[in-house]
């Protein structure tokens, strides 16, 4: 019996071996089937472009290689270490499309923080700003698409033989805005001293890099001027993109008036009564007025419902605000805020 | 699966006495076991059951049947593991609830805010989101399909989406304007995000996919994703 069974199980350990080589040799088969296949596709390249597959040799990269394309973008340098070289045997576009999105969804991110820690503390009702987003995506998909196809143009014009090819061109703006993706994070420390030296930092940085990139192939142009001309031009793009977003997402001024300073020596109970009224100033201030005053008129009794206000003082600071542009209500609150204080 | 095989036998017994008592009413009873052996066949080769006539089945059961597959999903993102469960039996039902769901959560007042987001423009964005997000797998030359990767990066919205109903009970309780509630969602909401997108690199980043040494290229805008959706339900105050 020992004896029958131990043949047994002699059987079913050499039957597994025998599945494994069979198996291994359908793997290798089929490993040279797929090779040969994609020989194939290499060789004829039989993708059309509305193939997926075509694009996926501009996805063609390991996150090393993405990496120290990165770290490229941030750190100019010449020769062997040049983006340039980075990115010359395989131009992605997976770099230049995700670090756009990222930069577009920070800066418009970013935005709005920097509008919620300016009126930290304070009753303010904290809103999606989407134009911000619309804007900021605007803006960075024109200066990343359509500049490099201006360039590429005025290279195909100049030079007989383009030592730049389009894919390049539009892998190297792309990557050249990655350093404004930390910066625009840092910028929401709202000191304005900082802020100007990272948005220096992020232009000098940026542009150096691009002047490095660009330099070896436009200062050869017959027309010396013409090509100092055009890395003018795309050093000043970049520093009026890095200055613009900094103004208009980050640094703008708190809206309403500054009607804080005027009750500091009143009395507690009369103090937060201000607090109230310069709230409700703010908010009746920032508020878009719709075309139709009937509206208006019930959103601004909506908001101010919350605060125990006057009912007469009420109404006549809505009017007020029904009457007038934005800018001119805040004008006009100055001479409020005197009376108010006074009284 | 022995015990299925039992219930197919018993099945396959009462349709061969069903075809028995069929016969005095001119059907065509020659096909009847033949059509049986083949679904028999069907169900020796280890395939799903449901191949089984969901024709005769009542409504009711077939409902049922999706709703508990559509659970238990929902059951698998829930506490994360590694499985081929999403990328199988893919469907797009989950995605869309949830989808929907958030839409509904995150829907600001137009009236009392005009920069308030709308119910169009947050479903646009979640489903135009998870199509790029899927494109840029497929272009990683990921070994996936489309809808493959749209359900699991629906599916993988259930924390999100609990979140965000969260929220709206905090803001209930709490208010608008005191910094421990909004400290306290901000929190929850981070939470939330960092589970969606351990969830769905639980099956994404799946060898099966063969994104050898680019997993953390295809995981990055699946987080940014995820973190823009997250951002929304911070920011919703309503």
């Amino acid at each position: 019996m020992s004896n029958d069974g131990s043949g047994q199980t002699h059987i079913f350990t050499s039957f597994p071996e025998s599945h494994d080589e069979m198996h291994s040799e359908i793997n290798l088969e089929n490993e040279q089937k797929t090779s040969l296949l994609e020989d194939n596709f290499t060789s004829e390249k039989t993708y059309s472009v509305w193939q997926i597959e075509y694009y996926q040799k501009y996805f063609n990269l390991s996150t090393s290689d993405f990496i120290s394309r990165l770290i490229g973008s941030v750190i100019p340098s010449f020769g062997e270490n040049s983006l340039l070289n980075k990115i010359r045997p395989s131009p992605d576009l997976y770099g230049p499309f995700w670090i756009t999105t990222t930069l577009i969804c920070t800066i418009a991110i970013g935005g709005n923080l920097v509008s919620f820690i300016q009126n930290f503390g304070k009753s303010y009702t904290w809103q999606t700003d989407f134009h911000k987003v619309t804007s900021s995506a605007f803006t960075i998909v024109l200066y990343s698409l359509v500049l490099p196809a201006i360039l590429y143009v005025i290279l195909r014009s100049r030079q007989a033989r383009a030592e730049l090819e389009f894919i390049e061109i539009l892998c190297i703006y792309g990557y050249s805005l990655a350093i404004y993706v930390p910066v625009s994070l840092l910028w929401l420390i709202n000191v304005p001293f900082l802020q100007w030296t990272f948005v220096l930092i992020a232009i000098i940085l940026s542009s150096s890099v691009l002047f490095v990139t660009f330099w070896p192939i436009f200062g050869q142009d017959q027309n010396r001027n013409v090509g100092l001309g055009i890395m003018l031009v795309i050093v000043l793009l970049n520093a009026l993109l890095g200055i613009g977003f900094m103004l208009y997402f980050f640094h703008n001024p708190s809206p309403g008036p500054n009607v804080t300073t005027t009750i500091l020596n009143q009395s507690t109970t009369k103090r937060k009564k201000l607090d109230d009224v310069s709230d409700i100033l703010k908010r009746i201030a920032s508020i878009e007025l719709t075309r139709d005053p009937h509206v208006d008129d019930v959103i601004l009794i909506e908001l101010s419902n919350p605060y125990k206000l006057n009912n007469d003082f009420r109404r006549k600071l809505l009017d007020k605000r029904l009457s007038r542009r934005r800018n001119d209500f805040l004008q006009s609150l100055d001479g409020l805020e005197w009376r108010l204080s006074t009284s | 699966m022995s015990n299925s095989n039992e219930e197919t036998m018993q099945f396959l017994n009462a349709g061969s006495n069903f075809s028995d008592l069929e016969g005095e009413l001119n059907v065509p009873t020659q096909n009847r076991p033949q059509s049986s052996n083949k679904t028999a066949t069907i169900l020796n080769m280890g395939s799903t059951q449901e191949i089984i006539s969901t024709l005769d089945e009542p409504v009711s059961v077939t409902i049922s049947r999706d709703l508990k597959a559509v659970a238990y999903k929902f059951g698998h993102v829930f506490f994360p593991k590694q499985s081929t469960l999403l990328l199988r039996d893919w469907d797009l039902w989950g995605p869309l609830t949830l989808c929907v769901i958030l839409s509904i959560t995150l829907e600001g007042d137009s009236k009392l805010d005009s920069n308030a987001p709308e119910f169009a423009s947050i479903f646009a964005l979640i489903s135009f989101g998870a199509i790029i997000v899927t494109i840029n797998t497929k272009l990683l030359s990921g070994k996936i399909s489309f809808f493959q990767s749209i359900c699991v990066l629906g599916y993988c919205l259930l924390p999100l989406v609990l979140v965000a109903i969260l929220n709206d009970l905090i803001l209930l309780i709490t208010g608008n304007t005191s910094v421990i509630s909004f400290s306290l969602r901000f929190i929850l909401t981070l939470i939330s995000c960092f589970w969606s997108v351990f969830a769905s690199t639980a099956f994404l980043a799946a060898d099966t996919i063969n994104l050898t040494d680019r997993k953390a290229l295809a995981t990055y805008p699946v987080f940014l994703f995820y973190f823009v959706i997250s951002w929304l339900i911070v920011l919703d105050t309503n």
